[in-house]
C-alpha cells in the first residue's frame, strides 16, 4: 500500500518518475510545489525544464483575450463570470445553498475533452502484483497551485493486492471529495464486480453533483475489468494475454434515475 | 386502556424522545485535549455561527496558540528549518471542501483553506502558489513562521545527524547521516526492506511530533462540518503534505451521516482514507466507536507499527474514538456540559 505522489510540481517534465522517487526514497506519500521540484532534481531527475510550449502559450493567450472564461473563481469582484482577475473577495459574502446549486450545474462547462483528462493506469504483472498510478497536467486555467484528484491516493487511483485497482478521470475538484477509487476497491472487496463497483462510485458523486463529469475504470485480481461514467462517453484501454494489441472499451453514461 | 389515553401517552413519549435527540447537538469535538480550541468553537456555535465558521474559528485558535507545537507557526520545522502548514475545511451539507497543503509564509492556514472553499471551485491549493492566492485575497502575510524555538529544535536535529528523518535507500545512509543524499544506483524495492520500514514507522511519531487538530461540529441548525490544521511532521522533507488537508484522510463530513477527524502518522494513514471509511461505516449502521475501530484495524493490518487515532461523530451527537500505538484523548463540548469534557481512548488489544 506504499505510495509516492507529486502535486503541482513545477519545471519537471517526468512527473510520475518524480512520484516514483517519493515512493522509493522517502517514507512520505505526497510532495508538492517548488519544494517537490527541488527534491526531484536533487535525486537526479532531468530539469529544471520549461513546461510551456508555443501551443500552451497560444491557448493561454486566447483564454486571456476571452475574458478568462471559463475559470475557477467565484464570489469575487470583478465577477469571474465575465472578467479576468485579479479578484477581490466580496466583503459581505455569505454562502448560500442557492449559490451552491448554481455552481453545481455550472461545473460541467469547464470539463470536457481536452480540458480534464488524466491517464490513470492499473497493471497486474507476471508475478500477480498489482499497481496503479496517474499522471496529468490538471485542469486548464486552474488557479496556480491547484492539485486535483490525480495524485490523491484513493481519488485518482487506488490499488490493493487483496482486491484489485481503479483509475479515475474527470472533474477532479469534485471527484476527489468522494474518494471514488478507494470506494471502488472497497466495493469490489465487498463482492461487487468491477462494473458494479464503478457504477456505485459514480452514482454517489452524481447524487450530490448532478452535473459532474467523470469516469472510472476498475480491475480485479482475476483480471476482470469494467467502467462507469457520467456526463460524457468514456473509453478505456486494455491489453492482456490473448490480445494482439490494445483493445478499446466504450462505456456509456448510466441513464439518470 | 382507552384509545385517547394511549394516543396521549404516545405523543408524550415522542415529545420526550425528540428532546433527547436535541440534547446531542449542537456539539463540537476535536482530537487531543485542545480545550481553548473547543471553547472558541463552542462559543461560535452558541452565538449561532455555522458549523463551518465554528470549525474555522476553533482550528484558528490552535494555530495562534501553537497547540502542542504541532499546529501553527513555530513548530515542526522541516529539513530546511522552515515551518509549512496544512489545513482543510469541509462543509458536510454540500460536500464542498477548501484545503491548503505545505503553504508557506502564511500563519492562518485554515483561513487560507476557507478562502479556497469560498472563492474557488477547487479543493486543494499547495505550496508557494497557495501563498500567493491567500495573500491576494487579503490574508495576513507574508510572515516568517520560524521562531527561536523551532530554529533551536532544528539545529539540535542537525547536530544529531538528522535523526530521525524520512529518507530511505540513499547514500549516505539516512539512518546515520544528514543529507544531501543520492539514490542508491542499484536499488530495487524488496518486501524485506518494506517490512523493516513498517516497524520503524513508530519511531518518528509521538507527542510533540505528529499531532493535528482535527475538529468536527454540528451547529444549532443541525449542519455539520469538519476541518484540520497542522504543521505536519517534524523534519519532513520540504514540500511534504500529510493526511491533514486530504479530504477523507485527515477529516470528512457528510450531512447524512456524521463526521470524523484523524491524527497520527499521516504518511501512512492517508493511504487508507480513514475518515472517509469511518463515515462510510457509520452510513452502514456502525456506531462512532465501531466505525473508528474498524478504520484503525484496517491500517493496523498492513502497518502493524503505525501510530494514529480517530474521533467520530454522528448526526445524533454520539461520539467515539479509536487509536493504535498510543493512548488518545479527544475533547467534546455540547449542550449540558459546562465546559470541555476530555475522553480517553486506549489502544485496542492486538489480535
Amino acid at each position: 500500500m506504499d505510495v509516492g505522489a507529486v502535486g503541482a510540481i513545477r519545471n519537471v517534465k517526468d512527473a510520475i518518475r518524480a512520484a516514483r522517487l517519493v515512493l522509493q526514497y522517502t517514507d512520505h506519500t505526497l510532495l508538492v510545489g517548488d519544494q517537490a521540484t527541488v527534491f526531484a532534481l536533487s535525486l537526479g531527475l532531468g530539469g529544471p525544464s520549461n513546461l510551456t510550449t508555443d501551443q500552451s502559450l497560444a491557448k493561454w493567450l486566447k483564454w486571456k483575450e476571452s475574458d478568462c472564461q471559463p475559470n475557477f473563481w467565484r464570489n469575487v469582484m470583478p465577477s469571474s463570470n465575465t472578467s479576468c482577475g485579479p479578484y477581490s473577495s466580496i466583503e459581505s459574502f455569505s454562502a448560500s445553498n442557492d449559490d451552491f446549486d448554481r455552481r453545481k450545474d455550472l461545473c460541467s462547462k469547464r470539463v470536457g475533452f481536452g480540458n480534464h483528462d488524466t491517464i490513470s493506469m492499473a497493471a497486474i504483472d507476471k508475478e500477480g502484483r498489482i499497481a496503479a498510478g496517474t499522471s496529468t497536467n490538471g485542469a486548464s486555467y486552474k488557479i496556480p497551485g491547484r492539485v486535483g484528484d490525480g495524485p490523491i491516493v484513493g481519488a485518482g487511483a487506488y490499488a490493493d493486492q487483496e482486491v484489485g485497482a481503479c483509475g479515475a478521470t474527470g472533474d477532479g475538484d469534485v471527484m476527489m471529495r468522494f474518494l471514488p477509487c478507494y470506494q471502488v476497491v472497497e466495493n469490489m472487496r465487498l463482492g461487487m464486480s468491477p462494473v458494479e463497483a464503478a457504477e456505485n462510485a459514480i452514482s454517489r458523486i452524481k447524487r450530490k453533483y448532478p452535473a459532474f463529469i467523470g469516469a472510472i475504470v476498475a480491475l480485479n485480481m482475476k483480471g476482470e475489468h469494467g467502467g462507469a461514467c457520467h456526463g460524457w462517453t468514456f473509453q478505456y484501454s486494455v491489453q492482456t494475454t490473448g490480445m494482439e494489441d490494445v483493445n478499446i472499451f466504450t462505456v456509456y453514461p448510466a441513464i439518470s434515475s | 386502556m382507552p384509545l385517547p389515553w394511549r394516543l396521549i401517552r404516545c405523543m408524550l413519549l415522542l415529545f420526550i424522545l425528540s428532546l433527547q435527540g436535541c440534547i446531542g447537538v449542537p456539539i463540537v469535538v476535536c482530537t487531543w485535549p485542545f480545550k481553548d480550541a473547543i471553547r472558541t468553537a463552542w462559543n461560535a456555535l452558541q452565538l449561532g455561527f455555522s458549523a463551518v465558521d465554528a470549525v474555522v474559528e476553533g482550528c484558528s485558535a490552535c494555530e495562534a496558540l501553537q497547540c502542542d507545537g504541532s499546529v501553527g507557526y513555530g513548530g515542526s520545522p522541516d529539513e530546511d528549518g522552515e515551518t509549512t502548514l496544512d489545513a482543510m475545511i469541509m462543509d458536510g451539507t454540500t460536500m464542498d471542501v477548501g484545503a491548503v497543503g505545505a503553504i508557506r509564509n502564511v500563519k492562518d492556514a485554515i483561513r487560507a483553506a476557507r478562502l479556497v472553499l469560498q472563492y474557488t471551485d477547487h479543493t486543494l491549493l499547495v505550496g508557494d502558489q497557495a501563498t500567493v492566492f491567500a495573500l491576494s485575497l487579503g490574508l495576513g502575510g507574508p510572515s516568517n513562521l520560524t521562531t527561536d524555538q523551532s530554529l533551536a529544535k532544528w539545529l539540535k536535529w542537525k547536530e544529531s545527524d538528522c535523526q530521525p528523518n524520512f529518507w530511505r535507500n540513499v547514500m549516505p545512509s539516512s539512518n546515520t547521516s544528514c543529507g544531501p543524499y543520492s539514490s542508491i544506483e542499484s536499488f530495487s524495492a524488496s518486501n524485506d526492506d518494506f517490512d523493516r520500514r513498517k516497524d520503524l514507522c513508530s519511531k518518528r511519531v509521538g507527542f510533540g511530533n505528529h499531532d493535528t487538530i482535527s475538529m468536527a461540529a454540528i451547529d444549532k441548525e443541525g449542519r455539520i462540518a469538519a476541518g484540520t490544521s497542522t504543521n505536519g511532521a517534524s523534519y519532513k522533507i520540504p514540500g511534504r503534505v500529510g493526511d491533514g488537508p486530504i479530504v477523507g484522510a485527515g477529516a470528512y463530513a457528510d450531512q447524512e451521516v456524521g463526521a470524523c477527524g484523524a491524527t497520527g502518522d499521516g504518511d501512512v494513514m492517508m493511504r487508507f482514507l480513514p475518515c472517509y471509511q469511518v463515515v462510510e461505516n457509520m452510513r452502514l449502521g456502525m456506531s462512532p466507536v465501531e466505525a473508528a475501530e474498524n478504520a484503525i484495524s484496517r491500517i493496523k493490518r498492513k502497518y502493524p507499527a503505525f501510530i494514529g487515532a480517530i474521533v467520530a461523530l454522528n448526526m445524533k451527537g454520539e461520539h467515539g474514538g479509536a487509536c493504535h500505538g498510543w493512548t488518545f484523548q479527544y475533547s467534546v463540548q455540547t449542550t449540558g456540559m459546562e465546559d470541555v469534557n476530555i475522553f480517553t481512548v486506549y489502544p485496542a488489544i492486538s489480535s
